[in-house]
């Protein structure tokens, strides 16, 4: 199984792999003007034996050679010295060829090109070997007969790979192009950027390797398309016009830098000898120069804008961009930025040389972040999600607002719609959405969890790749269900609470009823008929009936009993008492009855009478607990009311070991407690045991 | 005599056990509303009341009873409970022990006991149920004063606590009245109380200070 730290490194790899190819090919691609590229590896031997039938031509060439070789380093003495006619000798193009075929001859091949007479000009192509780079040696013929010396080397003929490869690689290039196109199109985002990856890679090979300056040329023309979407791609998701504007900007940066580069270096195209389509100088050029440079700037400075509003919404977030990445593209928009004033005063004043540079350096950088970029996105979005992950941890931490939290996921306003019922849907105010209703540009996504609707997200339309929606509307989802499930246990709390008080109210006042039936009627009747009993003991008495009598006695006897049993039965029940002079009276008498001294602190008003009835419950528990367990020798009763509850506590200084548990009386007492929506506590301790009940009671 | 009970039963067994004794029952009423009233009018020597009587069921008799003791405090009264409460035994003798009585409603299956208190509180005496008084002299205390107390004594201080005078405490306790008088009088020196008040007066005190011990910290 490969971990996910493996899958990390072989990207970051791949990216880096990337990004060295995509420096080489943007070196190699402007190798004139930087010259890094110049491989000078080959050894022109054969130039000591040219004789070109002039001292001063020859040591030239040997000059050239060892400045090629590397030999020795160019000095402006030298340029000077070297480079400035006139050379007095008189050479033909026909002697010079004739030399030339003298020297293929003796060496057995035809490593030498003849010259070519171009207008003015003798060029000669010195083919030194296979696979090197070629020496080209310039002779300008000037009316008085004299030849300036030029001599360059240009790598870009010096192929590496068979024509057929660099082709292959060119096709690849391109088709990994349009293929990215095509996959932006349909809105698979990540797929688009390992395909734009694999295009400038395959592009990289072409303009390091490419056998012919026109599959060069061809190479060079990837990064124009390849810019402009990466730009794209970066900012997406973002608000349309900002992606269109930044779009547009980037594409007319990349159409800039291609006409300035070919105006400046007419090889690129084909064949050294074109002729450059501007002069140096030209003020076209160099506007063209400038024009490509500020759009580049404009451009990246839309995508780090963008991206910093986009993926930080709150500044406290850990989600989006790195840290690293931030700075990374604030660098690159900043060197947009330079770069666009410095071309901006070259145009004014400059040569248009050094704007040139300019603006190669700065499609360079371009060029060069591109891929770790395109690779990161891409890595991101499959293994890290980060907006996806940022959202279900914002969800998961219960997010203020919903809207909010997705909206910064998507990357656009985004509105949740509920549906409570699994038909209709209903925005946060609370009104019905009509689906059909929605403007042009914004999309419904209907959300769904356990195969019933709950709700749905209307999204500016493409605002993010399909997929990536279908996973947030899956975390919506979740998290619409879950507080569908908590609105509708909080429902079932509140009707379960309710009915929960309502039964023990209902035993309450069935008890009640119960015992003054008892008292005021059988209890009475008892009382009523001892009575009579009595009286007619007396008479007995009188009649000195002894045997009726003891009768009599007998039966008084057992009607007192029946009175001891049915008082009985309402023992621990709260006593008329409390009804009638309060919970300060009927704890009073509990404390009375209790074996150890109980000190009571309770207010003389009145509370609610549910909570007074619930109240001396907790304190006849509490203190038949005392009574019976704890072996304390003081205990004290509080009720104090506070804040709109009422807190009663039992304190004693026993040994403790109380706890409430099934079949006891402190688990019979939670339950009555919690009917009235109140809390019972029980601390118990070596120092004792307290019973603390909260009765909320308005 | 006035009679006052909800139940006909106990209101008419009441009225027909006291003609026994010769104790004529002017009116018997079936709730308390009017009983100030009939009072006023037929000036009984003594009423009879239950606490819980219509039309609320709640303490309309206890508190007509301490009524008619504030208007005609010759009239004595006898509070028939059916609960043990000390609470009403204390507001009843609020205004004074002479001629009042608290008693558990059983208390009338022992005419002789019942019969006793009630001649006791028409003599203006008091008459304060065993019950009650067995509860408030058997309430812990901290620090308890009755630790003083000898057996024999917290036996008299009950009896004294019920109404009794030293004689009756005598017969009852078959000791000779001087024995009794010095139990009493010991009694009352070390519970710091009135060694020579009218017997009445020193009821009120004995059940306050039952009822006092220990302060209740009330808020």
């Amino acid at each position: 199984m490969v971990t996910a730290h493996v899958r990390y490194a072989l990207a970051l790899a791949l990216t880096s792999a990337c990004c060295v190819m995509a420096v080489v090919a943007a070196v190699a691609w402007s190798d004139d003007q930087v010259g890094l590229a110049t491989p000078a590896l080959f050894t022109i031997d054969e130039l000591d034996r040219l004789d070109l039938g002039s001292e001063a031509l020859d040591d030239q060439m040997r000059w050239s050679a060892e400045i090629v070789n590397g030999d020795r380093r160019m000095t402006e003495a030298d340029r000077a010295a070297r480079f400035a006619p006139p050379f007095a000798e008189s050479l033909t193009a026909a002697s010079f060829n004739a030399e030339i075929d003298a020297l293929n001859a003796e060496l057995g091949e035809a490593r030498f090109v003849r010259i070519i007479d171009v207008e003015d000009q003798i060029v000669a192509f010195l083919a030194a070997t296979d696979a090197g780079p070629a020496l080209t040696i310039a002779f300008e013929l000037d009316d008085d007969g004299r030849f300036t010396f030029w001599a360059g080397v240009d790598s870009t003929t010096g192929a590496r790979l068979p024509g057929w490869a660099s082709g292959l690689a060119l096709a690849a290039a391109w088709t990994a192009t349009a293929a990215s196109v095509a996959a932006w199109w349909a809105s698979a985002r990540r797929q688009a950027w390992v395909l734009l990856a694999l295009a400038i890679a395959a592009t990289s090979l072409v303009l390091v390797l490419a056998p012919s300056t026109v599959l060069y040329a061809l190479g060079r023309t990837v990064p124009f398309v390849a810019i402009p979407l990466a730009t794209w791609l970066l900012l997406s998701p973002a608000r349309s016009a900002v992606r269109r504007h930044a779009a547009v900007w980037s594409w007319v940066a990349a159409a800039g830098f291609g006409a300035a580069t070919f105006a400046l270096d007419p090889r690129a195209i084909g064949h050294p000898s074109l002729p450059a389509l501007a002069d140096e100088g030209s003020a076209t050029l160099r506007a063209t120069l400038a024009l490509a440079a500020i759009c580049t700037a404009v451009a990246f400075s839309v995508v780090v804008a963008e991206h910093g509003r986009l993926l930080r919404p709150h500044a406290d977030r850990t989600v989006g961009w790195s840290r690293p990445a931030r700075a990374a593209a604030a660098v690159v928009a900043t060197l947009g930025i330079v770069v666009a004033i410095v071309t901006a005063i070259d145009v004014v004043d400059g040569d248009a040389q050094f704007a040139g540079d300019v603006g190669r350096g700065a499609a360079l950088v371009l060029l060069c972040a591109i891929p770790p970029v395109a690779l990161f996105r891409a890595v991101s979005a499959r293994w890290d999600r980060p907006e996806l992950a940022g959202l279900v941890i914002e969800l998961e931490a219960g997010a203020a607002s919903l809207d909010h939290a997705v909206s910064a996921a998507i990357g656009g306003p985004v509105a949740v719609l509920r549906s409570p019922d699994g038909k209709l849907l209903v925005d946060s105010a609370g009104e019905v959405v009509d689906p059909e209703s929605l403007g042009a540009g914004v999309e419904l996504v209907r959300v769904q969890s356990d195969g019933a609707l709950v709700g749905a997200l209307t999204c500016p339309t493409d605002a993010t790749e399909r997929r990536r929606l279908e996973a947030i509307a899956a975390a919506v989802g979740l998290a619409l269900r879950i507080e569908l499930l908590h609105e509708q246990v909080a429902e079932q709390l509140a009707e379960v609470r309710a009915s929960r008080a309502r039964i023990v109210e209902a035993s309450d006042a069935a008890r009640r009823q119960i015992e003054r039936n008892l008292h005021d009627g059988a209890q009475q009747r008892l009382v009523g008929l001892g009575m009579l009993l009595q009286a007619a003991r007396r008479r007995s008495s009188r009649t000195a009936d002894d045997e009726l009598t003891a009768l009599l006695d007998t039966a008084t006897d057992e009607v007192r009993t029946s009175i001891a049993e049915i008082r009985s039965v309402s023992r621990g029940a709260p006593p008329p008492l409390l009804t009638e002079r309060g919970l300060s009276a009927a704890v009073g008498a509990l404390a009375e009855r209790a074996p150890i001294p109980v000190d009571i602190a309770a207010p003389a008003q009145r509370l609610p009478d549910r909570v007074e009835t619930t109240a001396f419950y907790v304190v006849a528990e509490g203190l038949t607990n005392v009574a019976k367990h704890s072996h304390a020798s003081n205990a004290a009763v509080s009720i104090v009311r506070d804040d709109g509850y009422a807190v009663v506590r039992i304190v004693d200084d026993g040994r403790g070991g109380a706890r409430s548990g099934p079949g006891t009386g402190l688990e019979g007492l939670e339950d009555r407690v919690a009917a009235l929506g109140g809390e019972l506590i029980v601390t118990s301790g070596d120092g004792g045991t307290t019973l603390e009940a909260t009765l909320p009671c308005g | 005599m006035i009679v006052a009970d909800d139940s006909a039963l106990i209101r008419d067994g009441l009225a027909r056990l006291l003609l026994d004794e010769d104790i004529d029952v002017a009116a018997r009423l079936p709730d308390a509303t009017e009983l100030l009233e009939r009072v006023s009018e037929l000036r009984p020597d003594a009423v009879i009341v239950d606490v819980r009587m219509p039309p609320s069921f709640r303490t309309e008799g206890l508190e007509a009873a301490i009524d008619v003791r504030r208007e005609h405090p010759d009239t004595a009264v006898l509070v028939l409970s059916q609960h043990i409460e000390t609470r009403y035994a204390i507001e009843l003798l609020a205004d004074g022990a002479a001629g009042v009585g608290y008693l558990l409603k059983d208390r009338v299956t022992e005419l002789d006991e019942f019969l006793d208190a009630l001649r006791r509180v028409v003599a203006g005496g008091t008459a304060i149920d065993p019950a009650v008084v067995t509860r408030l002299v058997e309430r812990p205390r901290r620090n308890d004063p009755m630790e003083r107390l000898s057996e024999r004594e917290r036996e008299v201080l009950a009896l004294m606590a019920e109404g009794h005078s030293n004689a009756a405490i005598a017969e009852r306790l078959v000791v000779n009245v001087r024995t009794a008088e010095s139990h009493v009088g010991s009694i009352l020196t070390k519970l710091d109380l009135l060694p020579d008040a009218p017997i009445d007066r020193r009821v009120r005190a004995v059940v306050l200070w039952l009822q006092a011990h220990p302060e209740p910290d009330e808020t």
